[in-house]
């Protein structure tokens, strides 16, 4: 599993333009702070931040680490790599991971422009509790992204579509409005969302102490796995399709 | 022994539109362990469609396939480990990724430890010249010794049997010369080879057999020698300043003439009899170079697959 890890790391390191999110999102946060700081509402700095960052790791997670199937078909690597089918899906969902984990310093970088650069009250209560959701929540997008990365073998126009997949899902996720405030049926969907117990979690943890944690973190825990399982049955089932010839892959 | 055995095995393709492509149509065949089996044909004859289907990428629509007495499609992990796939070309590499990264990565995903893994890919990068360039990445590398690497890697695991999809395209003659080498060796050393390929020369220097391939059927199977012997194809002869009048009776003749602008012209004629024919009008009209060259695998392929004239 190392050596994934390991060679999954040597490709980011010598492609910077996968740091993109890193890079822009401390850019979007000067101006988020700054309509904050003119408008008088520091306190909504931290839940800003969180915000800012859950979006980070979604939009990365489907615009960058999704292509790593597409990657590897593009080099003409995927044909070979289904001569090993099971270790190169364990392969992928390390690879995978890896790439989505690059939004979790966007985390620290916010925090740090809104207190250092602003002097926003910005304070975690619970930083270990904090560190890991958002690790939970960054599993989950690798997640989203693997089963992203099937669909873009499978449809061609998949692509194209990669932008209509992340406000709808803000919105789900209670990143935009407060999922109570959805109508119905989206409200059901979004509390079987993984991003909106992750999102609602990590602004309580940064709150104070965090009512029922056990439950939510379990419930976090078990939405994420799934997430997980849908994502590798997924790819593995494109990868089948490639057997029986139902998908070309070109290479 | 025979490590590959292939009983009429089949492979259509259905389109979402458009009629049903048949690539491959019942083809049966065996092959030894330690032989090189070389595979001609046209593109889209059904070579690569046949490899796919051997090296478990792809499943058939009817007919088996066996290697190693494992079944393609209901034993393809025990497939997978008997076998090596080499594709030719730039691609299938990480080109970031150095020949040592390379070749570790895919290590680990063939199952290999760590200790073996870089032990084995220290011992290709030497066998295969890459030992002062293993830490460059392999996108600064020429053609060459990107197929290079692409052996080395199929070579990690040490399969039985190899399976290589036109390995030497674009490769130049001395790196051309070092793989048909390696291929000696592979054969002396037991590995069964199936190599894919449109050199003539390269069929015929290293393949202990021929198949001949064209509309997903084997036409012809058989050793070099023992093909060229039992379709008789046409020697081939070559002139320098063949005069039009010269070159039009020849023509006449039953078989193929080219002729350029210059006056060079290049026969291969049917039949012994056509053959002293065209030879007494040469000398006749005074041609020079003239030089009448036995069959190779060339002639022999233009003499069973039919001139496609640049048609797929």
């Amino acid at each position: 599993m190392l050596h994934f890890v390991r060679a999954q790391a040597q490709m980011l390191i010598r492609s910077p333009q996968l740091f993109a999110t890193l890079l822009v999102i401390p850019f979007y946060s000067l101006v988020f702070f700054h309509f904050l700081k003119s408008h008088h509402h520091g306190g909504l700095a931290t839940t800003t931040a969180i915000t800012a960052f859950l979006m980070g790791a979604w939009s990365h997670a489907v615009f960058v680490a999704s292509q790593t199937v597409d990657d590897d078909r593009a080099q003409g690597t995927l044909s070979l790599s289904l001569l090993t089918p099971s270790r190169y899906l364990l392969a992928l969902a390390m690879r995978t991971l890896l790439t989505a984990s690059l939004a979790l310093p966007v985390l620290g970088e916010m925090f740090l422009v809104g207190r250092w650069v602003f002097g926003l009250p910005i304070r975690v209560d619970r930083p270990g509790l904090t560190l890991l959701v958002a690790a939970l929540v960054t599993a989950g997008v690798a997640a989203t992204a693997l089963l992203m990365s099937g669909l873009m073998i499978l449809v061609r126009a998949a692509r194209s579509l990669q932008n209509a997949l992340t406000y709808p899902f803000y919105l789900l996720g209670g990143l935009i409005l407060p999922v109570a405030t959805l109508p119905g049926p989206l409200r059901w969907i979004a509390r079987g969302f993984f991003l909106s117990w992750g999102a609602q979690l990590l602004r309580d943890a940064a709150a104070g102490p965090v009512p029922d944690l056990g439950v939510r973190l379990t419930v976090l825990c078990v939405l994420v796995g799934l997430q997980a399982a849908v994502g590798l049955w997924a790819v593995r089932r494109v990868l089948s399709f490639v057997r029986t010839g139902r998908v070309v892959l070109h290479d | 022994m025979a490590i590959v055995e292939v009983q009429e095995l089949g492979r259509v393709f259905t389109p979402r539109r458009g009629a049903e492509v048949t690539a491959l149509d019942g083809v049966t065949f065996s092959i030894g362990e330690g032989e090189v089996l070389g595979l001609l044909g046209p593109n889209g004859a059904g070579k690569t469609t046949l490899s796919r289907i051997l090296t478990t990428l792809l499943l058939p629509t009817c007919g088996t396939a066996r290697i190693g007495g494992h079944d393609v499609v209901r034993q393809s992990k025990e497939v997978r480990r008997l076998i090596g796939l080499v594709l030719g070309g730039d691609r299938g590499l990480y080109g970031r990724l150095t020949a040592r990264q390379n070749l570790l990565y895919w290590g680990a995903l063939q199952g290999l430890g760590g200790r073996t893994a870089r032990q084995r890919t220290d011992e290709m990068l030497e066998r295969f010249g890459l030992g002062a360039r293993a830490d460059d990445r392999v996108e600064l590398f020429s053609r060459g010794m990107v197929q290079r690497v692409h052996l080395a890697r199929a070579l990690l695991s040490r399969p039985p049997l190899l399976i290589m999809d036109e390995p030497t395209n674009g490769m130049d003659p001395h790196a051309g010369a070092g793989f048909r080498q390696l291929v000696h060796d592979l054969k002396e050393a037991g590995c069964t080879v199936v190599l894919t390929t449109h050199d003539m020369q390269e069929a015929q220097d290293v393949c202990t057999r021929i198949a001949l391939i064209d509309h997903g059927r084997i036409l012809h199977m058989g050793a070099a020698g023992e093909l060229l012997a039992r379709i008789g194809a046409p020697r081939t002869i070559r002139a320098e300043g063949v005069c039009a009048e010269a070159a039009a009776r020849i023509a006449e003749l039953p078989g193929t003439v080219e002729v350029t602008e210059q006056g060079s012209l290049t026969a291969r004629l049917d039949g012994a009899e056509a053959q002293s024919a065209a030879l007494a009008v040469l000398v006749q009209a005074q041609a020079t170079e003239i030089a009448v060259a036995p069959p190779g695998l060339t002639e022999l392929y233009r003499t069973v697959i039919t001139d496609r004239e640049f048609a797929l």
